[in-house]
């Protein structure tokens, strides 16, 4: 069978220009799904807080919005540098756009950490998953954030390491860039509805 | 129509005037404004997102179809890219 492909004259068939690599294709329809799926948690938490004769419930420790603030300024300006990063990138200087990506990668490193003691401090004052709607709402929603954030962070590293090894493409760091975007976006909204 | 037929007719329209209002969530019977604006809103929101971001989606590969038909000349997009 190889002899056959190696003797098979047909010429291999030219490279197309698409509207959109598959794998930005891919990534789209995935963001898609998990705009949904905030939008989802995001509507119930809206209706419970709505019924609710008093938000937040009594006896309940308050989220710290004014911490949260500065780590959303981390978060945002992690997804300004990536912009950034992906523009150098796409001038055809893929070389200064690690630098960008690497400080994108570290903030948002901090984002997450500074969530999760932020976590740790709630669950020490007592807020925990089953404590009241409240918390449940908080955990779940704030929760799947970071699962999301977590994951880009990985996706992130990687394109970062194949971007050093000279092996990133421009459809990889896209569908990267695509995810992490997202997960800066999306913050803000559930800060908004969650926090204040 | 016979005379089962037309019993069964009046029977179906009378079933139609028996049943109570029936609501679907504790959101939709609060006769309170904020639930109702709460429960209203989300409607709206989850209904129009999708549509929004398919929406957008298509107009966005619409204008990049245009912009690479544009920078190809005659050829559309999906055509050969010109060798090395």
């Amino acid at each position: 069978m190889d002899a056959a492909i190696a003797t098979d004259p047909r010429p291999l068939p030219a490279p197309t220009r698409k509207l959109m690599p598959d794998a930005v294709v891919g990534m789209v329809l995935f963001v898609f799904t998990e705009t949904m799926l905030f939008a989802g948690l995001i509507s119930a938490h809206t209706i419970v807080r709505a019924l609710a004769s008093e938000w937040p419930p009594a006896g309940q420790p308050r989220l710290p919005f004014r911490a949260t603030m500065v780590n959303t300024g981390a978060l945002l300006a992690s997804g300004a540098i990536l912009a950034v990063a992906h523009r150098t990138y796409r001038k055809r200087r893929p070389a200064d756009a690690a630098g960008p990506m690497l400080l994108s990668l570290v903030l948002g490193a901090f984002f997450v950490l500074f969530q999760g003691r932020e976590w740790a401090a709630l669950l020490a004052d007592g807020l925990t998953l089953t404590s009241s709607p409240y918390a449940s709402f908080f955990y779940v929603i704030v929760g799947m954030h970071a699962l999301h954030a977590v994951a880009a962070l990985g996706a992130l590293g990687w394109a970062w390491l194949r971007l050093r090894a000279g092996r990133l493409s421009p459809a990889q760091l896209g569908a990267v860039a695509l995810l992490w975007y997202f997960v800066v976006l999306v913050w803000p909204v559930l800060y908004a509805r969650v926090y204040l | 129509m016979t005379f089962r037929r037309r019993i069964a007719t009046l029977v179906v329209l009378l079933l139609t005037l028996a049943p109570e209002l029936a609501h679907a969530c504790p959101g939709c019977i609060d006769l309170k404004t904020k639930n109702r604006v709460a429960f209203f809103g989300t409607t709206i929101v989850l209904s129009l997102l999708p549509l929004g971001m398919v929406g957008g989606m298509a107009a966005w590969l619409r204008r990049r179809a245009k912009k690479l038909t544009s920078e190809n000349g005659d050829q559309g997009p999906g055509t050969p890219t010109p060798g090395p």
